[in-house]
Formats: structure tokens, sequence, C-alpha cells
């Protein structure tokens, strides 16, 4: 766990909140020397494409400064944005954060 | 105070008991010598002798008696007058909430009563006897000083004062002091009573009072919106600078119709009404300021209620004339973009094999959402739909430089996975790469084979189109949306068809009118929507399925093409 940091969402993500959503992110990606960023979206029912595209931004940058995001809390209704945009083939996705600390403390 | 006590009178009363007494003593002493007067001049009768002593002792005796009993009786009244006196002096030193204290013309406290224990900290034993300058922050030589520099007179001689007190642990305690002269019998001053208050708490509550007050001060007449105060009747109690600079100094006691544009007047008069009723107003209002200029100003009104009694209604109102003139400016090219964007949009074709069409709703004047159809050969065509990320004018931009490539790509490209390839390359390079933050856009992009009644489709990333047959068969996403990574591999999947099958597309915003289903279950139930309804136009077909609808994420472009096959 000395390794990662998560930032957890509460609410959905919409026009209204989108540019909070980016700054959150930018900061967690930023502000940490910690390698392995969990982004947990479990209590996230919605989000639109900028959220999506904010996320894979971030998943981007992180790769170019050797870090890691991944999503957690992929479960319905949000599984099916995902499913569709095949943000798996960049990225990984978990359904829990248990998982995905699971997936980081294995490396 | 001892000149009050009841033991002080105890001795007046014995003086008059031997006045008393001695008088008694010379009366039969009197007595005894007229008897042997009586003798001497001849009365010898016994009873002679007695009636007349008796006239004589009663001649002396009752108007002495009667003097000695009414100045007893005036006595007695005095001394109980003095008791009741005496403990009304002991009731209000007494007082537990206030310090009561006597101090002598050199200002050493005589009297001092039990609540400096619990107000400062004192045993009235430690104050007696001492100079009063021991409890005064500001020291002072003596009381006469203190009927010269007072705050308050209250009447000729009494005073009431704000003084820092000392406490005994060192504290300065804010008390209100009534100071009343202590004068003796002729009159002359010849000390001081003093009541003292502790009114921390109240000082506290004034200064807050007093900073709320500089605040509101501050907030009012330094905002540069304008703030004006009106009464419960509608006129002018109070404005502030800015009002005063755009609207003139003439404004108090105006009324606020007059300062209206005649249009307006009946909605004010409307919220007026609401306002005194409790509630806040906002409206776009035009006024008319000192030089007749009419001004739009965004004002709200907040009704003032003092102890549950309407005061009046503050007004705090934001000049907007320039910025509603810009957004008139910007509306006029967002309508333009507008036809613009709309004028790319492919036209309907209606083939022998193929009917196309398609409805584009905009969430805001323009979006990202694209669609566009191109006839590649005798027997193909290429369809595609697009939705960028986002919304509004960024979007719309993206969308009509994609737009700008489409044909060329399209028409030029056999491929369906080299089309979706090539679009990826020119959203990436175009964005992602050079202002290193990813944009990118979803796109459904299908080739229809009329000759072979074969379908080739790629899905970046966009929601499932439909095939509506005996069998409904979902388009499904094949790869990422395009722009987010460099080297794109989009899958192709093939499916055969029917005659008089149907093809529907749409993006996200569409579904969105479908909020309370998941977006598979929404495609399917547009599909159904669509089976009940294969005459209408898809345009008519857009409104039909959007009627019952409600956004509640907040509305995207909505974008439907309908395939007849």
């Amino acid at each position: 766990m000395d390794s990662m940091d998560i930032l957890q969402v509460n609410q959905e993500i919409t026009i209204k909140n989108v540019e909070q959503f980016k700054v959150n992110l930018e900061s967690l990606l930023e502000s940490t020397q910690k390698r392995y960023l969990i982004l947990d979206l479990e209590k996230v029912t919605y989000l639109n494409s900028s959220a999506l595209g904010c996320i894979a931004d971030t998943a981007m940058k992180a790769k170019k400064v050797n870090k890691e995001l991944v999503v957690a809390g992929i479960k319905p209704p949000i599984d099916e944005i995902f499913h569709i945009v095949k943000f798996e083939f960049f990225m990984e996705l978990f359904k829990s954060k248990e998982e995905a600390v699971e997936y980081f403390s294995s490396k | 105070m001892e000149l009050l006590k009841e033991s002080t009178f105890k001795p007046i009363i014995y003086i008059l008991f031997i006045i008393y007494l001695s008088s008694e003593i010379l009366t039969l002493y009197f007595i005894g010598e007229i008897y042997h007067f009586l003798d001497k001049v001849g009365i010898y009768s016994q009873l002679g002798k007695v009636a007349i002593l008796i006239f004589i002792y009663l001649l002396l005796r009752f108007p002495l008696g009667f003097i000695l009993n009414d100045q007893y009786k005036k006595l007695n009244q005095y001394s109980k007058d003095m008791k009741i006196s005496y403990e009304r002096y002991q009731t209000l030193f007494r007082n537990p909430l206030n310090i009561v204290y006597i101090v002598n013309m050199d200002g050493v406290v005589v009297d001092i009563n039990s609540a400096t224990t619990t107000i400062l900290g004192y045993l009235p034993k430690e104050v007696i006897g001492q100079h009063f300058n021991m409890f005064l922050e500001s020291q002072r030589k003596d009381i006469r000083n203190k009927f010269h520099n007072e705050n308050l007179q209250i009447d000729s001689e009494s005073f009431i004062a704000k003084e820092r007190i000392k406490h005994k642990n060192g504290k300065i305690i804010d008390m209100e002091v009534l100071s009343i002269p202590y004068t003796d019998e002729k009159g002359d001053i010849v000390g001081l009573i003093g009541v003292a208050k502790d009114i921390t708490k109240e000082s506290n509550y004034s200064k807050k009072l007093e900073d709320l007050s500089q605040r509101y001060k501050c907030l009012f007449e330094k905002n540069p919106h304008y703030a004006c105060m009106f009464n419960k009747d509608g006129f002018v109690e109070e404005v502030n600078n800015k009002m005063i600079e755009d609207f003139g100094t003439n404004m108090i006691g105006s009324h606020y119709i007059d300062l209206l544009s005649k249009n307006d007047l009946h909605r004010a008069l409307h919220d007026f009404e609401s306002v005194r009723n409790g509630e806040v107003i906002q409206g776009i209002y035009q006024v008319v300021d000192k030089k007749g200029m009419h001004l739009k100003v965004d004002l709200k009104s907040i009704p003032i209620f003092v102890n549950n009694h309407l005061e009046g209604k503050f007004v705090i109102a934001r000049d907007i004339t320039e910025k509603d003139r810009l957004e008139q400016v910007i509306n006029s090219d967002l309508d333009l973009a507008k036809v613009l964007q709309e004028s790319v949009l492919s036209k309907p074709i209606r083939d022998k094999n193929i009917h196309i069409s398609g409805h584009y709703i905009a969430a805001k004047h323009i979006g990202g959402d694209m669609y566009a159809w191109y006839k590649l050969d005798e027997n193909r065509f290429g369809i595609i739909i697009l939705d960028v990320m986002g919304h509004g004018v960024s979007s719309a931009l993206i969308s009509m430089s994609i737009r700008s490539l489409l044909e060329g790509i399209i028409t030029k490209t056999k491929e369906p996975e080299l089309v979706i390839q090539r679009l990826n390359q020119h959203m990436y390079q175009l964005f992602t790469k050079n202002i290193d933050s990813i944009r990118f856009f979803t796109a459904l992009y299908l080739v229809v084979d009329t000759q072979k009644k074969e379908i080739e489709y790629v899905n970046a990333g966009h929601p499932s189109g439909i095939v509506i047959s005996k069998n409904n068969i979902l388009l499904e996403s094949t790869c990422t949306p395009l722009g987010i990574l460099e080297n794109q591999k989009p899958k192709v999947k093939k499916l055969p068809y029917e005659s008089g099958s149907k093809i529907l597309l749409f993006t996200d915003g569409f579904l969105e009118y479908y909020h309370d289903l998941s977006i598979n279950e929404a495609i399917l139930e547009v599909a159904s929507t669509y089976k009940g309804n294969q005459h209408l136009t898809s345009e008519e077909l857009v409104l039909e399925a959007l009627k019952n609808g409600e956004v509640t994420k907040g509305q995207d472009d909505v974008s439907f093409v309908k395939i007849e096959l």
C-alpha cells in the first residue's frame, strides 16, 4: 500500500463537475511520488465522454513518467461504458479496489 | 453607617424617660407644697383638699405628658423609618450581580459588597481600606476627577461611566459604573456610592456588532455592483457609491418604478409583491441611468425582515449591458456556425436498394456529433456516425476538421480498418500529440454492399448500432475511440443481411433520454420504437423517441441515422 495512491470518486461525473475531476486526476498524478495509482469509481453511476478522456489522458501521461493508473469499481452500470470504449486495450480495469490493490501488490 | 443602627436611639429614649420621671417627681413635690399651702390658707376639708390637688395635678401633668408622648411617638416612627432604610441599603448591598461600594473623598474604599469576590476575585476585607486605584487600569489621584471626566451625566450629580477594571488575576474587565455622590446631613459630598456592573459580554457583543456594521458598510458602499435599500413601500432609503456614480445623487426618496424602463413596470410590481411576501426574486430588468441610457441589469431583490416584520428590501444589481451585447454577437455567430455544421451533414440517399437518412439536434447551437455517407461504387456505400468527446465550440471545430477529411478518406480507401486507422492517425497527430492532451472521438463506420447483401463495420468505442431484421443484431464496439492510441488496430466485423432489414445508428446523447435503462436496453427500446413507427422519417422518429424521455445528466448532442435495406 505504501507505493499506491487512491483517488475515490463519490458522485456521477457530468458536465458540471468534470473540470474538478480533471484537476483531481492531475493532482493524483503530479502531487504524489507513489508509482501505482488507483482511480476508484465504485460509487460512480455515470460518467460522460469528457471524463473518459481525462482518464485516458492521465493513464497515458502516467506511463510516460513510469507510473501506472488503473481503474477500480468497474461494475454496473458504468461497466457497460468501459466495455464500449475498450480502455482495457491500454490500461487495467478492475471490479473492486481490492483487486486493484492485489494487482499492484503482486508487482 | 453606624448612625443608622437602632442602638443609636436607646440613650435618647432613656433621657426621655428620665425627663418624664423627673416631671412626675416635681409634680408630686409641687402637690405636697400646695397641700401645706392649703392648710395655711385655712382649707381643712380633706375632700376639698383632694379635689383641689387632683385638679392641680391634672393641670400640671397632662400638657407635659402630651408633649413627651408626642415626641416619643415621633422618635419611634423615625427609628422604624431608619430601620427600613437600613434594610433597603442592606438589600442593595447584597446584590450578587453588581459590585456596590462606598469610597471617601480620598478614594479609599469604606465599604464594598461580596460581589467583588465573584466579579473581581477579592474578598471585601482585602479591599476595604485600600485606595480604589487598585482596581483601575489608568490611575486616578482622587475621586474629584471622577466628576469631571465621565461619559454620560444622568442628572446634576450622578454619572454612568465605562471603566476598565483589573481583576485580582490581572485580567481587565469592562464595567459600567454608576457613581452617586454620598452626602452628609449638611449636603456636603463626603464620598461616593458606586454600583459597578460587568459588561464584558455586552462589550464583546457591541464590538462584534460594530465589526459587522463596518463589514456591511464596506460590502454595501464599495460593492462594484449597484446596491440599494428600499423601504417596505418601495422608496429608496440608501444607495451605494456605484449607484450614485451612475444614477446621480437624487435617488434617495425616489420610488423604484421611477428607475425602471416602462416595459418592465408590470413585472416589477408583481415581483415587488412577491418580495413583500418574503420571496427572493431574481430577474433581468432595464433601468434608466442619469444620462437617460437604458442599462440591462441582473438584479436580486431580498426581503429584509426584522422581528418578523418586513422592513423593506435589499437590491443588488449587476450591469450586464455589455455582457448581453457580447452574448448576442456570440449567439449570432453560433447560429451561423450551426447552419454551417448542419449544411455539411449528408443529405438523404434514396437508391433502389438502400435509403439512408439522418437527423441531428445540437445541444447548444453546435456540438461534436457528425454523420456522413458516400457512395463508394455502384453497390457499396460507406456510412459513418461519430461523436467528439465534450460539448460546444471546441468539439464542433474538431468535428468539422474530421468532416473535411471524411470524403477523401472514405471514398479513396477500400478497407474499413484503413479508414479507421487514418482517422485515428489524424486525430492523434493533430490533437493528442500536438497539444499533449487527449481528445478523442468515437465512431461507427460501416460499408454496406447492396449486391452481396453484406455489412462490414468497425465500431471504435461507439454505442452499438442495431440491425433490425428477424433477429436484432448489435454492431458492438471492437476497438478504442480514435485519438487515444498512436497505433490503432481496429477489428473489422462482417455480417450478411436480408432485404427489408433496417440499421439504426445513434450517438450517446440520443440514448441518454432513456436514462432508466442500460445502454443496450436503450438501444433495444429505440429499435422497438422504430418497429412501431416505420412510416416516420428520421426526424419524426427522433422526435417520437425523445418526446417521452427526459435528460438528467446534462443535455448532449443527439444524432440518429436510419438505413433501410
